[in-house]
């Protein structure tokens, strides 16, 4: 077999010393690797990608073959480069990488990509009997770079055990139609091997601060972020993190208030350590920013845990176990809304009392240091977000689950508290969607019992209402038109309206899952029930550098009247029903789904229910994905209302707060649609 | 708040990051003799023809910072250091690409490393293709100066874009960019610049290709930058046009296409 992993000391010749940690450059700017090298592979002569490529372990079962060895002038090391263009979704390429001693030790990886972009890891794993997990460490660019567009990429360090090997390799996806070519992959050793431990809940101290307790197991952080800067352009990466947020970010509330938060966060990252502190102090600094829009992401949110859960949650009113246990001072009650097909003995109607020992509410929004997936709203009343993300938290955070346990055959609940260990959770399949909808309204052509709602839209007659009643739904979450007028989004709201105004006599628009979308998906969905009218201006993305938003409804009301022939928020239609009664059902809403209900508010006929205000996040965002494993997304800009007020911060209020009842869950019956049936039944339509 | 005090707030924030900018434009060069790392001594970053130890030099090394700069840039991502999609994270919209022929959004390609005039990664400019840079403007009362790198394909000219800064919310004030001269430079690379002295709305940079079918060009660089008082004079006011009727059509898709909210992308298990 022709192998193309070396052993360093037998190929660094030269009279120079090379590096001790990762390879360099000779005087001529050939790349020399590492004398510390374990292994190198630069694709020359005796490599053959057959013998070193390596199946995939899941994923997509047929892959086509996403690589080339191509001889070219100016290849790195030698005269061959792999020239990486993976065309199918999901599939990547991996070779091996030989030469990893049969000890425990931690390596580093680095390649050197060049053209387009590229996804790389290193992936350790371990024969079956060893009972030790696959590991990986992802790869980012280190800064490094020569004059003909090579790039290097690093990962820290993998703990590898040696001996149980079944595979140590690389992986590589491109993301550029034109491919992707990589030369000269090099691991070293970089200190000792580090246990994967045992632990109990996000915070537990057994993963020290370099860990994060996940599904019951200790990850390292730093396998899941790019290397530390080099303190040559550590102090350049935390300046424009600095001027991203400085300059762009944000509106008045969130600027006077969190961004100083944030900006604190950003400059103690100068004098981080380790790699994982660098950039889990970068995501933390991001969920310091309280914004709907705002959130950066990295890839350990997708490590996976063993643990599922397969049962969705809402935040309500306990009525018939208030006796069990008291209502939090603060917070809502949390109830099961739904479960999938399989739900570790979860039903609707029963009662999430505390995880590891807090109220649901307060134990999700105490992850902000470890869960890259935070979401919370703008306005700071509102809780909808962490409830409606309890059933992806908890496997991956919690240890135990404190429940009420209640029958929906007889009405009721114990009387006592139930203690659930979070590791005997292991719900396979069905993965239900947590849509804020414990029953579905429609008599027929509801979404399926996964909840899965997507980008559809689902109408029809309402259950439990006479035909003589003439009351019709429409259930749908997204307001992504995207500027196309009869497209799927405003196509769909204009096709439902004209039924409604034709035949309907009372309307419900169960929005419950609201994710927004663009704003003339709002717009639209306002022409049933009002006439024409410029309710706001939107100022967003921000007006200028670090403006923090008009300071009086003066000051606004001078913006809005500057902008409202350039940026408006246009609502209703001549063609509007004023006659028609409209329930806009309202629970986790944000963005162009807080313009909708701001647009319907005061409207004559309609009514917004709800649990809780809206998101109040009236802004767009910049998504901005640098090189390696970490993405963000910021805010910025606000929108100001014909009265002057900077809107961001404040969500849309509900005409009328409804909560889920615990009794109505149990008879199988949606506390949001019963009251919403009974405001139409006194309104509708002659 | 006063006017006044919203105004020296906001340039107290420039004022902050502008403290950063003298280091962020810079690249630390790798001495290539013998084999550094990435903050040893650089020296050197012109690229030469033989080194000391013989033989034509095949590249240089340089260290540059992964997420570009400057820091105060008023354009979000100039450098396109964010917005090349590489890893799933979202759909970056710091610059939109339009085939503007198709009225279509374009994948915006990316070129990297040392090819680029900055940072680690440029953007690809193909034919027919219109690139709309996301920015803000200066604090009231402060002016701005803007400016843009494109390489040309062999045998062309700088004349294979043209460029503007444009309101970003209105076609009717494009501000052209000129170039610095009508061929590239030593380096390969032509400069376009323009400024203004007044700044009322916020700002965005626009480039339209003029390349032929087959070309392409890289475009890297790209900065708005505040301004002191130099350009105050009146006689120094640059001649700001209407803009065409593709700037026009462009302004309007990036409306369209601004999210107000998205679904929260799934957070799958990461295959190793």
């Amino acid at each position: 077999m022709r192998r193309a992993a070396l052993v360093v000391g037998t190929l660094v010749a030269s009279s120079w010393a090379a590096p001790a940690s990762a390879g360099g450059f000779d005087p001529r700017g050939a790349y020399v690797p590492s004398s510390a090298a374990v292994a190198f592979v630069d694709f020359e002569g005796n490599f053959d990608p057959a013998q070193e490529r390596v199946p995939a372990d899941g994923g997509p079962g047929e892959c086509p073959t996403g690589y080339a060895l191509r001889t070219t002038g100016d290849a790195l090391s030698g005269a061959v480069v792999l020239h990486v263009d993976v065309k199918a979704a999901g599939c990547a390429e991996r070779f091996a990488i030989r030469g990893v001693p049969a000890k425990r030790a931690s390596y580093r990886a680095t390649l050197w990509m060049r053209h387009g972009g590229l996804d790389a890891q290193l992936t350790a794993r371990y024969r079956p009997e060893s009972g030790l997990a696959t590991r990986y460490a992802k790869l980012a660019p280190t800064g490094r770079t020569t004059s003909d567009g090579w790039v290097e990429l690093a990962s820290n360090e993998l703990p590898v055990d040696g001996g149980a090997l079944d595979a140590l390799y690389v992986k590589l996806t491109d993301f550029d139609a034109v491919g992707t070519e990589v030369d000269a992959i090099e691991v070293v050793e970089a200190g000792p091997f580090v246990e994967e431990r045992a632990c109990a809940g996000a915070l537990d101290p057994v993963c020290g601060d370099e860990g994060v307790c996940i599904g019951g197991r200790c990850v390292l952080g730093r396998l899941h972020v790019p290397p530390l800067p080099d303190p040559a352009i550590r102090g350049d990466v935390v300046d424009r993190m600095h001027g991203l947020l400085s300059v762009f970010f944000g509106a008045r509330k969130t600027r006077l208030l969190d961004l100083p938060r944030a900006l604190s966060r950003i400059e103690a990252m100068r004098e981080a350590k380790t790699a994982w502190a660098f950039w889990n102090g970068f995501g933390t600094a991001i969920r310091e920013l309280h914004d709907w829009h705002t959130r950066a992401s990295s890839d350990i949110q997708y490590v996976a845990s063993d643990r599922k859960l397969n049962a969705c949650f809402i935040a309500g009113h306990a009525d018939v176990s208030a006796a069990a246990w008291p209502r939090h001072p603060a917070y809502h009650d949390v109830l099961v809304s739904h479960v999938g097909t399989t739900s570790s003995g979860f039903e609707r109607g029963d009662r999430l009392v505390a995880v590891d020992g807090q109220h649901p509410v307060e134990w999700a929004l105490g992850l902000k240091t470890v869960d890259w997936g935070f979401w919370q709203a703008c306005d700071d009343r509102v809780f909808t977000e962490p409830v409606e993300r309890l059933k992806q938290l908890i496997p991956r955070f919690a240890s135990k689950l404190t429940v009420i346990k209640c029958s929906g055959e007889a009405g009721t609940c114990e009387g006592t508290l139930r203690t659930i260990d979070v590791a005997t959770l292991a719900d396979a399949e069905g993965d239900v969607v947590c849509d804020n909808r414990p029953i579905y309204s429609l008599l027929s052509n509801n979404p399926g019992p996964a909840h899965d709602v997507g980008y559809n839209f689902f109408s029809g007659q309402v259950a439990g209402t006479t035909s003589d009643e003439k009351i019709q739904g429409l259930i749908w979450d997204t307001l992504y038109g995207g500027g196309e007028p009869n497209g799927q989004v405003n196509g769909s709201l204009k096709k439902a309206f004209a039924a409604f105004k034709k035949d309907a006599r009372g309307v419900i628009l169960d929005h419950r899952a609201g994710n927004g979308g663009t704003l003339d998906g709002a717009e639209t969905a306002t022409t049933l029930m009002r006439p024409p009218a410029t309710m706001l201006v939107f100022r967003s993305p921000i007006d200028s550098a670090g403006f923090e938003g008009p300071a009086t409804p003066e000051q606004g009301k001078a913006l809005f009247d500057a902008a409202k022939a350039i940026t408006p928020y246009r609502v209703g239609s001549e063609d509007h029903d004023p006659t028609l009664p409209v329930a806009v059902l309202l629970h986790r809403d944000g963005s162009a789904s807080d313009f909708f209900p701001f647009g319907v508010k005061g409207a004559p006929k309609a009514r917004l229910f709800g649990v809780a205000p809206t998101a109040g996040a009236f802004s767009t965002f910049y998504t901005l994905d640098p090189p390696g494993s970490i993405g963000f997304q910021i805010a910025s800009g606000d929108s100001i209302s014909a009265e002057g007020e900077a809107l961001l911060g404040r969500g849309v209020d509900p005409d009328e707060i409804v909560l889920q009842r615990q009794s109505d869950l149990l008879a199988g019956k949606d506390t949001m649609i019963e009251a919403a049936l009974a405001w139409l039944r006194k309104e509708l339509k002659p | 708040m006063s006017e006044a005090r919203h105004d020296s707030r906001a340039l107290a924030v420039l004022a902050l990051v502008g403290a950063g900018v003298m280091l962020v434009g810079c690249k630390v060069v790798e001495n290539v003799e013998p084999a550094p790392r990435p903050g040893e001594a650089a020296t050197s970053s012109g690229d030469s023809s033989t080194s000391s130890g013989g033989g034509p030099v095949l590249r240089t090394v340089a260290t540059r910072s992964p997420w570009g700069g400057p820091a105060q840039n008023l354009l979000v991502d100039g450098d396109f250091e964010l917005s090349i999609a590489s890893q799933h994270h979202g759909d970056p919209n710091a610059w939109y690409a339009f085939d503007f022929t198709k009225g279509t959004q374009a994948y915006l390609r990316g070129e990297t490393g040392g090819l680029c005039r900055s940072g680690l990664r440029c953007a690809v400019l193909a034919p027919k293709v219109v690139l709309f840079g996301r920015g803000t403007a200066p604090p009231p009362g402060i002016g701005l100066t803007a400016a843009l790198w494109a390489k040309p394909p062999a045998g062309r000219g700088c004349d294979i874009l043209s460029a503007a800064i444009l309101d970003c919310d209105q076609s009717n004030l494009a501000l052209p960019m000129k170039p610095s001269s009508e061929a590239p430079d030593e380096s390969g690379w032509c400069s376009y610049a323009a400024g203004l002295p007044k700044v009322p709305t916020k700002r965005c940079m626009y480039v339209e290709s003029k390349l032929n079918a087959g070309e392409t060009a890289l475009v890297d660089s790209a900065t708005i930058l505040p301004v002191g008082s130099a350009m105050t004079s009146p006689a120094d006011e640059p001649a700001q046009v209407p803009g065409d009727a593709t700037m026009g059509w462009t302004i309007a898709k990036v409306r369209a296409l601004t999210p107000f909210g998205e679904p929260r992308r799934a957070e799958p298990p990461s295959t190793p």
